[in-house]
């Protein structure tokens, strides 16, 4: 299977999307000079429409420990942290809308890499809920399980959903309204 | 000139590991890719805006993993109009 190959079998396999093409690229989300590079050959100006953050959240977090222990060689046991402020500002300079489809933690995570990666535990979620809603600069909303605005008044709602669930949905936008 | 041959072969042999472990990857993500697509149905109201459907956006971005695989998948998108 060539890379060409690969490119057309995942077009006629993506049957929910009508007349759409992919295009791949080996690049990271933080490295601006590899992705301006991308935007430049495709073409791109300005934001896409949606970024969709498929179950990879949770693989955006820092390179540091926050765990309160000696950390192993080999970082099977650490957990880093996850910058906000600065990976939503980041998805919401690609896209207008960033869409976050993200698992819970229940048994693990097959993709944890040293102590990048890992799902996201329902504190860590809630903390990250906790940010957004404090900061009037987004526009939050839930899809799944249950479609509600998200802000200080609705906080509440999110500890018990998400001991209901073990996989959510939600949008974050810049909120027009306030700055 | 036997050596020679040796390490053509040694290379050969480098070079179809390497090919056969970036075969792996593109297949694993191939298959992420197709789960995620097939989930996108169970999120549909995400991409609802109150623009018209013509107007609606066509593009977007697709991030799987990217710090794991440093992967970025980019997703055209053009709808059909209805
Ligand atoms: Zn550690
Ligand atoms: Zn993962
Ligand atoms: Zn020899
Ligand atoms: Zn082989």
């Amino acid at each position: 299977m060539c890379f060409s190959q690969f490119e057309l079998e995942l077009e006629s396999r993506s049957k929910f999307l009508t007349d759409t093409s992919i295009r791949l690229y080996t690049c990271s989300l933080f490295d601006d000079v590899a992705l301006n590079r991308i935007r430049e050959k495709e073409g791109i100006s300005g934001k896409f429409n949606f970024v969709l953050v498929s179950k990879t959240l949770h693989h955006l977090r820092t390179d540091e420990c926050v765990e309160e222990h000696e950390c192993q060689e080999d970082e099977e046991c650490c957990k880093y942290g996850l910058n906000e402020e600065y990976v939503f500002a980041k998805l919401l300079s690609l896209g207008e809308r960033v869409i976050i489809y993200e698992p819970i933690k229940t048994d693990g995570d097959l993709d944890k890499t040293r102590g990048r990666g890992g799902n996201f535990t329902k504190k860590e979620l809630l903390q990250v809920f906790k940010y957004l809603s404090e900061n009037e600069k987004y526009k939050v909303r839930f899809i799944r399980p249950q479609i509600f605005d998200l802000d200080k008044t609705t906080l509440y709602r999110v500890e018990s959903m998400l001991r209901q669930v073990d996989i959510l949905c939600f949008y974050v936008e810049k909120n027009s309204n306030k700055s | 000139m036997c050596d020679e041959k040796d390490d053509l072969n040694k290379k050969l042999t480098e070079k179809h590991l390497e090919l056969e472990e970036k075969m792996e990857n593109l297949e694993e993500s191939l298959k992420i890719w197709t789960d995620a697509i097939t989930e996108l149905s169970e999120i549909e109201d995400a991409f609802k805006t109150s623009e018209k459907p013509e107007m609606r956006a066509r593009r977007f971005w697709m991030l799987e993993r990217i710090l794991l695989n440093r992967f970025i998948l980019r997703l055209n998108i053009t709808q059909a109009k209805s």
